[in-house]
C-alpha cells in the first residue's frame, strides 16, 4: 500500500510540474508572441488564434497559413497532420517555435496543429437527414 | 498527518459488532440501508440498464449529430455524463467523509469508499472518452491543457484516497485518514470545472453548466440530460453494490479481529521476547 501511495504521489508531482508549471498560460496570442520575439527564439511555444481566411496554402511540403488575433498576425508553416475541422476562420493552437524571431516577419514553424472549437452544438440547418449530415461533415 | 493521528478516535454510537437496530438509526442511514439491500440493488440495476439502453438509442439514432463535427460529437453523450458522475462521486465522498469524521458511523465510511471507487472509474472513463474525442477533432489524444491536467490530478487524488485507506494497520484510522483526503481533494472539483474559465486552454468552455442558457440545440440537450440520468442510475447501482460488499468485508474483518485467539499475536510474542535484539523488528511491513 505504501508503494501504491508513493507511485500515486510521484505521478501527482510529475503531473503538477509538467501540467501546471508552465502551462497555466497554455498558448500565447500572436500579439504576445511578437512582443516577446527577441527573447523567445528557439523556445518551444504554443501559438493560439484564428486561421485568417484566404491565407491557407497547402502544398507537397506541407501547409502555410496565417494565425491572427484581431491585432497581430503570425505566419505558420509546417507539415503537421491537420485535424478534419481545420479551415479558414477556425480557432487553432499550433506547437513549435518562432524562426527568425529578430526579423521583421518571423515565421512560426509548427510540428503540431490543434483545433480549438467552440462550445456550441447545432444540428445541420436543413432537415437532419443522413445526406445533409454527410454534406456537413465533408464541408 | 501527525495531527490527524493524534485526534481522538470517533466512537461509534452503535455497538460496533452490530450497527443496526432501528431505534437509533438516522433517516439517512435507513435510506442507505433500503438502497443497499439486495432488492434495492436489483431494481437500481434494472433502472440503470433500461435508462442506458434508451440513452444509447436516442444518442446514436434519434438526435442529429453536430453540423461541424459530425458523428464524432455523439461521444458527448458518454463523455459529459461520465464527467458528471465523477463530480457527483467526489461530492458524495466529501459529504460522507465529513459525516464519518463527525459521527464515526461506519456506514458513512462505506458510502465514501464506494463513491471514491466509482469516482476513480468514471474519471478514468471521462479521460479515455475525451481522448477518443480529442484525437479526431482537436488533433491530439492528450495535451497539457488546464482542464485535462486538473482532471488527471482529480484521478490521482482519489487513487491516493484509496491507497491511504490501506496504509495504517488499524482500518478505523485508515478510514479517518482517507476521509481527510476525501474532504481536501474535493477542492479540485470546482478547479476542474472552472479551469476552462480561469485559464486559456484547448478544451472548450461549458455548454450546459454555465451562467446563461445552454449553447446547444434543444434535442441535443434533451438527449444529454437522458444520458446524464442513465449514468447517474448506473452510478447509484455501482455504489450500492459496492457498499454491500464493503459491509461484508468489514464484518469479516471485525469477526477475525475479535476472535478469542488473535491471529499471529500468540505464537509470535514468546519468540519476540527471545529474539528482542534481532535485526528484524515486528511490524517490518511498515517499511513498505
Amino acid at each position: 500500500m505504501l508503494a501504491t501511495l508513493a507511485v500515486v504521489l510521484v505521478t501527482l508531482a510529475v503531473v503538477l510540474v509538467r501540467g501546471l508549471g508552465s502551462n497555466l498560460v497554455y498558448y500565447a496570442t500572436p500579439t504576445e508572441v511578437l512582443a516577446a520575439r527577441s527573447s523567445n527564439a528557439h523556445d518551444r511555444l504554443r501559438l493560439g488564434g484564428q486561421v485568417v481566411p484566404g491565407t491557407v496554402v497547402k502544398s507537397a511540403h506541407g501547409v502555410r497559413f496565417v494565425v491572427g488575433d484581431g491585432t497581430s498576425r503570425v505566419t505558420v508553416v509546417g507539415d503537421a497532420r491537420l485535424p478534419t475541422m481545420f479551415g479558414p476562420g477556425q480557432g487553432v493552437v499550433v506547437e513549435g517555435y518562432l524562426a527568425g524571431g529578430r526579423t521583421l516577419h518571423p515565421v512560426f514553424r509548427a510540428d503540431t496543429v490543434l483545433v480549438k472549437h467552440g462550445s456550441d452544438y447545432r444540428p445541420p440547418t436543413e432537415a437532419p437527414s443522413v445526406g445533409t449530415r454527410r454534406a456537413a461533415r465533408a464541408r | 498527518m501527525a495531527t490527524i493521528a493524534r485526534r481522538p478516535a470517533p466512537q461509534p454510537r452503535a455497538h460496533p459488532a452490530r450497527p443496526s437496530g432501528a431505534r437509533n438509526r438516522s433517516r439517512g442511514a435507513r435510506l442507505l440501508g433500503a438502497l443497499c439491500g439486495s432488492r434495492g440493488i436489483f431494481w437500481q440495476g434494472v433502472a440503470a440498464a433500461v435508462a442506458l439502453g434508451a440513452s444509447a438509442v436516442v444518442s446514436l439514432l434519434v438526435v442529429p449529430a453536430d453540423a461541424a463535427q459530425g458523428d464524432v460529437q455523439r461521444l458527448m453523450y458518454v463523455h459529459v455524463p461520465a464527467a458528471w458522475t465523477a463530480y457527483l462521486s467526489f461530492a458524495v465522498v466529501a459529504f460522507a467523509s465529513a459525516a464519518y469524521l463527525r459521527t464515526g458511523r461506519v456506514h458513512w465510511d462505506r458510502l465514501a469508499v464506494a463513491a471514491a471507487e466509482a469516482g476513480v472509474l468514471f474519471t478514468g472513463l471521462t479521460i479515455a472518452l475525451g481522448s477518443l474525442w480529442g484525437r479526431p477533432i482537436w488533433g491530439a489524444w492528450w495535451t497539457w491543457d488546464p482542464r485535462l491536467t486538473t482532471t488527471l490530478v482529480l484521478l490521482l487524488v482519489y487513487a491516493g484516497y484509496l491507497a491511504v485507506r490501506g496504509l495504517p494497520d488499524n482500518p478505523d484510522r485508515g478510514a479517518r485518514w482517507s476521509a481527510v483526503v476525501g474532504l481536501v481533494g474535493f477542492l479540485d472539483v470546482p478547479v476542474v470545472h472552472l479551469s476552462v474559465v480561469w485559464w486559456r486552454g484547448l478544451h472548450q468552455p461549458a455548454t450546459v453548466l454555465r451562467p446563461g442558457t445552454p449553447t446547444m440545440a434543444g434535442s441535443m440537450l434533451a438527449a444529454l440530460l437522458l444520458a446524464v440520468l442513465a449514468f447517474t442510475l448506473l452510478w447509484a447501482y455501482l455504489v450500492a453494490a459496492r457498499m454491500r460488499t464493503e459491509r461484508a468485508a468489514q464484518r469479516t474483518r471485525r469477526e477475525l479481529l475479535s476472535a478469542p485467539v488473535r491471529r499471529g499475536v500468540q505464537p509470535v510474542a514468546p519468540v519476540a521476547d527471545l529474539v528482542a535484539t534481532a535485526p528484524t523488528p515486528q511490524g517490518a511491513g511498515s517499511h513498505g
